[in-house]
């Protein structure tokens, strides 16, 4: 039994080194990799809480993390998301635009500013904050579409088309278009759109 | 005794299999690799759409302004970079703006053009109309193509591209 004994340490080891190699490869891990332990383990724990629903307590985490680790923007992201959560919309922005503050050019904490400010209404700043984080990630299809989302909603349809096509199949793109009509009021044009998808459906376009 | 060699067949056999997996592992693109090839993949696939498209619309340029924003210049890019050799046409979409905002608008793509390396005399402002009269508001930049390039005209616009009201557009195709 004794001699069993460094076998199952070899074992074990070949196992941690699969596993480290994992975690290093892991962007969430990347990202965490480089902070300070306390800040690596707040910002665990939050994402902890979170997924375990105690809000309150992951609120507490990601303010206190946000105060250790300015720097650190996914904890802004974090936030903004756990206010969302609770319709808490214009603290959302406040959190994204924090950070924004600290990293000006982060396309995820642009993109979800984007998205707050659709969410408020505000179309035509949704569609600033979009263009930057196209800027910054050019080939992030989402920050297109939603770049695209904006234009729809501002009535700027041709532009909106040309950036849903650069990222989806022509069908879908006017099946959003015509989603994007709807929400406008603008059943004719949604009527037309929804033509043109069914057009391209019935030549068996994806 | 037999359960103790039990036992040490079994740890070989968990040590053989871990480093098996750290092997196949190490041969698949994985982290920041992946990352960088799925990147470059998306990259490639929308810059195929915006030369596919070869036009600068209102959301590229700041609201009001004939200055290009940084996402207008880094669209602009992908085209000087395509059109540079074989030459080639970009069209300007109105949009709301005025016609003096479209002119200066023009103007400001053939400078930027100029900035990205496209030479001067190569980058000219069109005069005419794409796709004839019956189309307003859009306008041409020219870019010839370079005299060590293909023989052939520069190839030219037509259709699609996203300007009519109910295009069925030429994107990803």
């Amino acid at each position: 039994m004794r001699r069993a004994l460094p076998v199952f340490l070899l074992a074990l080891s070949a196992a941690c080194a699969s596993s480290s190699t994992r975690l290093q490869d892991d962007p969430f891990e990347r990202a965490t990799a480089d902070r300070p332990p306390s800040a690596q383990t707040l910002h665990a724990m939050a994402r902890l809480l979170a997924a375990q629903g105690r809000d309150d307590e992951c609120e507490w985490a990601l303010h206190r993390l946000i105060s250790e680790d300015p720097d650190f923007a996914p904890a802004y992201n974090d936030l903004a998301e756990l206010h969302l959560r609770h319709g808490r919309t214009a603290e959302a922005a406040a959190s994204l635009e924090a950070g924004l503050a600290r990293a000006p050019l982060d396309p995820v904490l642009l993109n979800n500013l984007g998205m707050c400010e659709l969410q408020r209404g505000a179309h035509a700043r949704a569609l600033e904050r979009f263009t930057q984080a196209v800027a910054a990630s050019p080939g992030d299809a989402r920050c297109r579409a939603n770049l695209a989302l904006a234009l729809g909603l501002l009535g700027r349809l041709e532009e909106a088309r040309a950036l849903y096509l650069q990222v989806i199949p022509p069908a879908d793109a006017h099946h959003n278009l015509a989603i994007v009509c709807e929400a406008r009021g603008d059943a004719r044009a949604a009527e037309r759109e929804r033509a043109l998808e069914a057009q391209l459906r019935s030549r068996g376009a994806p | 005794m037999m359960s103790m060699r039990t036992t040490l067949v079994c740890a070989a056999l968990a040590a053989v299999l871990c480093a098996c997996e750290t092997e196949q592992k190490a041969g698949e693109l994985r982290g920041t690799a992946a990352m960088r090839s799925g990147e470059a993949i998306r990259n490639a696939s929308i810059e195929r759409a915006i030369v596919s498209q070869r036009t600068l619309y209102p959301f590229h340029f700041v609201t009001g302004s004939a200055e290009l924003n940084e996402l207008g210049r880094r669209d602009l890019g992908v085209l000087a970079r395509h059109l540079s050799s074989a030459g080639g046409e970009i069209v300007l979409s109105q949009g709301s703006a005025d016609d003096a905002l479209q002119g200066a608008r023009g103007k400001r793509v053939v400078a930027v053009l100029q900035e990205l390396g496209v030479p001067n005399d190569r980058a000219k402002l069109g005069d005419g109309l794409p796709g004839g009269d019956g189309i307003s508001g859009a306008r041409l930049v020219k870019i010839l193509a370079a005299p060590s390039g293909s023989i052939g005209e520069a190839p030219s616009v037509t259709g699609g591209s996203g300007r009519g009201g109910a295009s069925t557009g030429g994107g990803l195709q």
